[in-house]
């Protein structure tokens, strides 16, 4: 969350010197547009559920490409609402603290991502209610759109409803990917710290086990650490 | 009396899902872009009956089913089982030459947890260097290896996915880097200056551990700037060793400089338009300095808020002309204060 609203501020205007992000949990494709696209690669989840295609698991091999994401859309201003270089234009020297075996950036994220988007409601339980993005429609106005438990519909035109709601990503998040460029400058692998799998190590475990990882910190903020 | 209180709870419990109901149909927010130039409302609801948007039902894609979307009990039966998944990994840590490594520490993680890091395990690999982990569920396994006696870096450590297990036939492989001679080197750590972004080169000196103008230094960088930062830009750099020559190290444990095949000069250009643009190029490299002494350097020019910097993240030079470039790290203080010159 605290990327968002960060990278939010710097998108309005906000000047930054040096911006560390830590565990980003948003997607890389927002700081890269040329970010290596990957689905996740997980298994048991095809064979016995039926998708509807608005849900845009693309096939039985979740690696193939998809199609099916606004991300993708040939329209521009489809394309534009989706989460594609949201943020690849931040100020200042944006450091990218990333862990790819991140459980809950790679791994809980990802399951998020092709499971729960778009996002359908509750009710009525046929799923039939909710936001939907249709790739084939020829109207692009209506790709985008919510439908209520009453049926009736609405197009969804706010880029920031389409990334919460309306848009599968067909990408890592940025925590989870070293290789991200775009306006970041450095990514530094915290792997290295020993972090594991852990998603807030810096904050839960002991000082003695992170003193390096806050000393690379501070050096990436242009201090002098007295560690 | 029984009849009249479940009347009463039925009511309230209808009540409670269409407040429910309610509260997850968010208007549009105000200020959204709009997709049309027509001057209908584009964030107007259409009913079913009258005026309909264009139908949702059109021809399947792929193996995709147009009907309905995915129930929403169905895509959490369908979160929870991924997390379900049967797991057997099959694993095998080499050094640098293929060679299979007896007797590591293996750490292993199973991701059976949405909410957090999961299951632990432990291992050591056997005389051929394999290990495994079966009848565990998850979304996916970690695996961390570790000797003594051994570098471990990135390719120590790896999160497998459900969908990549390997077969025992061909089991997935983790590597370690085996220590080797080590020397006395002069370092050089966290130093960074601004510097100009009109192509007026900037140098750093091994010798003195400053950086100084153009002529007084060994390693030269040279930056220059199109129009404004304030959007993505165009621009252009070029690295270089005067009379010397760099070479790219494989890996983070390459520590043994080449004997040929260094060149003098880095540059390119990044423009604007460019789909994989960034604010930076970071290297490591391989030097020969013009006194015939050699070199591994970890550097970048990189963008700020509004100026580019020149930074050496680390630098170790061998006095004694020896190609090898793998330090004692006993010989280091483990935390090298950070300097800035400007």
């Amino acid at each position: 969350m605290g990327n968002i609203v960060a990278g939010s501020a710097s998108k309005n205007g906000m000047t930054v010197d040096s911006y560390a992000l830590l565990n980003a949990a948003v997607p890389a494709i927002c700081y890269d547009a040329g970010v290596q696209r990957r689905w996740p690669t997980f298994t048991g989840i095809y064979s016995s559920v039926t998708f509807h295609r608005d849900y845009n698991v693309p096939s039985p091999t979740p690696s193939a490409p998809n199609s099916g994401t606004p991300v993708d859309d040939a329209n521009a201003v489809v394309h534009d609402l989706s989460y594609v270089n949201q943020l690849s234009a931040l100020n200042g020297r944006v450091v990218n603290f990333y862990l790819e075996s991140d459980f809950a950036t790679s791994i809980s994220w990802n399951t998020n991502n092709m499971t729960f988007r778009p996002n359908t409601f509750a009710l009525p339980l046929d799923g039939s209610s909710g936001y939907k993005y249709i790739a084939t429609l020829s109207d692009p106005n209506w790709r985008l759109r919510l439908k209520s438990f009453s049926g009736s519909e609405r197009r969804v035109t706010d880029a920031h409803e389409v990334m919460s709601y309306d848009c599968k990503v067909p990408t890592f998040t940025l925590g989870a990917d070293g290789s991200t460029g775009g306006s970041i400058v450095k990514p530094i692998d915290m792997g290295a710290y020993g972090f594991g799998r852990e998603h807030s190590a810096q904050w839960q475990w002991h000082f003695q086990q992170t003193v390096q990882f806050y000393h690379d910190l501070l050096v990436e903020f242009g201090l002098t650490p007295t560690l | 009396m029984k009849k009249r209180i479940a009347w009463i709870i039925a009511v309230l419990l209808l009540f409670v899902a269409l407040l429910m109901f309610w509260r997850r149909v968010p208007d549009q927010p105000e200020g959204g872009e709009t997709i049309s130039k027509a001057k209908e409302d584009p964030t107007a609801w259409k009913s079913p009956s009258a005026n309909s948007p264009p139908s949702d039902s059109g021809q399947p894609v792929g193996n995709q089913l147009p009907e309905r979307a995915q129930p929403p009990v169905e895509a959490r039966r369908v979160f929870q089982s991924i997390f379900n998944a049967q797991l057997s990994l099959y694993g095998k840590v080499v050094d640098q030459d293929g060679r299979p490594i007896a007797g590591v520490h293996v750490s292993i993680g199973v991701a059976d947890k949405p909410w957090d890091s999961g299951s632990s395990h432990q291992r050591t690999t056997g005389p051929d260097g394999m290990f495994e982990i079966t009848g565990v569920k998850g979304a996916g396994i970690f695996v961390e290896v570790e000797k003594e006696g051994y570098y471990a870096g990135k390719e120590s450590r790896r999160l497998l996915q459900s969908g990549e297990m390997p077969a025992k036939d061909a089991p997935a492989v983790w590597k370690l880097y085996r220590k080797g001679a080590l020397e006395s080197l002069s370092h050089h750590d966290n130093t960074w200056t601004d510097m100009p972004m009109n192509g007026t080169p900037v140098e750093y000196d091994f010798n003195t551990k400053q950086f100084v103008g153009a002529g007084q230094g060994q390693l030269r960088a040279e930056v220059k700037v199109e129009g404004s930062m304030q959007q993505r830009f165009s621009w252009w750099y070029r690295i270089s060793v005067v009379s010397g020559g760099m070479a790219r190290r494989a890996h983070e444990f390459d520590f043994v400089a080449p004997e040929s095949g260094f060149v003098e000069v880095l540059e390119g250009r990044i423009s604007a338009t460019d789909g994989e643009w960034r604010g930076a190029f970071n290297g490591d490299y391989f030097i020969r300095l013009p006194s015939g002494t050699f070199g591994r350097v970890a550097f970048a020019v990189s963008r700020g808020r509004d100026s580019f910097s020149f930074r050496i993240d680390h630098a170790a030079i061998n006095p004694t002309g020896s190609r090898n470039l793998e330090y004692d790290p006993k010989s280091v203080p483990p935390f090298v204060p950070a300097t800035q010159s400007r």
